[in-house]
């Protein structure tokens, strides 16, 4: 069983690598239901999974390969899907300082 | 025109043979769906004009001489399927004016069928979930009773004839559930059957499209429609390559069901009666029924949120706000990040992606991750073993009724609820959900489980066991 204070620190390390803003009040409400949830998966700890491998495909494994050409696409189609559109440019939000 | 007596087949048989035209059909249905959407909340979008736009190209075929097989047939479509022309949310007020370049293969066949979109479903925080309680619309109500969930919006739209034919996707059991929660026919196929090509899920080893109807030959009709290979979606490849491989006719007495003693005892009494009621009726329509046991269903419901979790962290890490999602403005890259996840994501998205990269950290991999993997394995190993015993298995969709809208459900019994699905969706197998009975006057239906590529024997034998499809008595329009 992992204790208290352990799951409050690897549920911080957790929202740090997937970079969602949470608020304090949401992370200790947050580390309750981690908490709750790790108690929920006990019983599949329990099993003897000795003999099996690991599936690593979900469905069958068929390579398809597709022609190597690029398809740019419609820009009136391409320029409904933009957040937002400037000229001919995807307006994003500016990253380098 | 009595859209609660009429059928997918039947409208295109009578736009086909002229008795009404496509335009005529989809302006009823339109009328019909804006009234019954107030009180239903089953539609994020109504596509009006689109929708007589497309009706009006259907009837320019049929009057030039085409038959199409599905003419005119109003078709309603989950908020996670990609439709040209049409906005795409994905359940996140992020994507509410997202209109996507290109349409999702399943929908651009049933276009091309003939069927016209007539609109956009309500759907739970990025398509996760089963019950809608999470939608930024709110929650879709069940037609049956509307101080509850409808579990699937598409599904309370076919229960309330508001369209006849409705395309979602199912990972968990949404879709399963929601056809037994609005008393209709709900098919998830094997996947590898239907392409997946723009369709946006959560978790890539479980999300598949399936097909809502209230007839059995509606399903076999559009399932004919939209399966088959797609270079765009590598799962297929499988398909082509079974595709050779004919189904058995559905003949009853050569036909084995699995019946699932020790599993109906997890059920409430009155859903363990009905279960009971079934047997007896399949049994008297001249199927051969047997005994089989699943000893790791809890522990596959286990394994299925913890791969499900691992896969909603990779997929949604996409939604940074540069390349996908919501972008806020912000001192810096992380800032950007943290900020756009937080207007893209709601609860339920949040806690799933939160979760998984948990359970993929290092010290959890192993002993989560691997083992649920492994317990995958052995879900499927158990299942293979049950349908060499048998052609079919006999199992519950749903343990409860829909839950009251009102109602505060611990996150964890709600995904106990996923028992009887989520389990078979690990193991990859098709599953039809047919009504069967009522609990306290709501409907309630049971699933047909088959072997790979058997939908065509799930429908054939469902087609002998449905009592006659009953509709939701207060929804008159």
């Amino acid at each position: 069983m992992i204790i208290i204070k352990e799951i409050q620190e690897a549920l911080g390390k957790a929202i740090r690598a997937i970079k969602i803003e949470v608020t304090t009040r949401e992370q200790e409400q947050l580390s309750g239901e981690l908490s709750c949830f790790l108690q929920w998966l006990e019983p599949l700890l329990a099993v003897d999974t000795a003999d099996a491998d690991q599936i690593l495909i979900s469905h069958g494994a068929v390579n398809v390969l597709r022609e190597d050409k690029a398809h740019s696409g419609d820009l009136v189609d391409l320029k409904k899907a933009a957040p937002n559109f400037d000229e001919d440019f995807y307006q994003v939000p500016p990253i380098i300082e | 025109m009595e859209f609660r007596k009429m059928t997918a087949c039947r409208a295109a048989e009578a736009v086909n043979n002229g008795e009404t035209t496509a335009c005529q059909l989809i302006k009823e249905i339109l009328e019909r769906c804006n009234v019954l959407n107030g009180k239903l909340n089953t539609f994020i979008k109504i596509a009006g004009p689109e929708a007589l736009e497309q009706a009006a190209a259907v009837d320019k075929q049929v009057k030039s001489g085409q038959k199409l097989p599905l003419a005119g047939v109003p078709v309603a479509v989950k908020d996670d399927l990609c439709c040209r022309d049409l906005p795409t949310s994905f359940g996140s007020p992020a994507f509410k004016n997202f209109i996507s370049p290109y349409g999702a293969a399943a929908v651009e066949k049933l276009t091309d069928a003939g069927a016209v979109v007539i609109g956009k479903t309500n759907l739970d925080d990025m398509g996760i979930g089963s019950t809608t309680t999470s939608s930024p619309a709110g929650p879709a109500l069940n037609p049956w009773a509307p101080d509850r969930v409808a579990g699937s919006a598409g599904a309370a739209a076919v229960a309330a004839a508001q369209c006849l034919i409705f395309l979602e996707s199912d990972s968990g059991g949404a879709l399963r559930q929601g056809a037994s929660h609005c008393g209709v026919i709900g098919l998830r196929p094997t996947m590898g059957r239907v392409s997946r090509y723009g369709l946006h899920t959560f978790a890539s080893s479980f999300g598949q499209i399936g097909i809502t109807a209230s007839s059995t030959d509606d399903i076999l009709a559009a399932l004919e429609v939209i399966s088959g290979f797609d270079a765009r979606d590598a799962s297929t490849a499988l398909y082509r390559e079974k595709s050779a491989e004919k189904n058995a006719a559905v003949e009853p007495e050569i036909i084995k069901i699995g019946y699932p003693t020790a599993i109906i005892a997890l059920l409430a009494p009155d859903h363990r009666n009905l279960m009971e009621r079934a047997r007896e009726d399949i049994e008297a329509s001249g199927f051969q029924l047997t005994d089989f046991k699943l000893d790791l269903l809890a522990e596959a419901l286990r394994a299925y949120y913890i791969i499900a979790f691992a896969e909603t962290s990779s997929n949604l890490s996409r939604f940074d706000g540069i390349r996908f999602g919501m972008a806020d403005y912000a001192e810096n890259l992380d800032e950007l990040y943290y900020k756009s996840r937080r207007l893209t994501f709601g609860q339920e998205a949040s806690r799933r992606s939160i979760f998984g990269t948990f359970i993929l950290s290092q010290g959890n991999y192993d002993r989560y991750y691997r083992q649920a993997l492994k317990i995958w394995t052995l879900v499927r190993r158990e299942f293979t073993a049950v349908l060499d015993q048998c052609d079919l298995l006999l199992m519950p969709a749903v343990r409860t009724l829909p839950q009251l809208v009102t109602e505060q459900i611990d996150f964890c019994r709600l995904y106990e609820e996923d028992l009887f699905c989520a389990p078979v969706s690990l193991a990859g197998l098709p599953s039809l959900c047919l009504p069967v009975g009522e609990v306290d006057q709501l409907p309630v239906g049971l699933q047909l489980v088959g072997r790979p590529f058997s939908e065509e024997m799930l429908i054939g034998a469902a087609s002998r066991i449905i009592p006659e499809i009953k509709f939701p008595p207060n929804v008159i329009c």
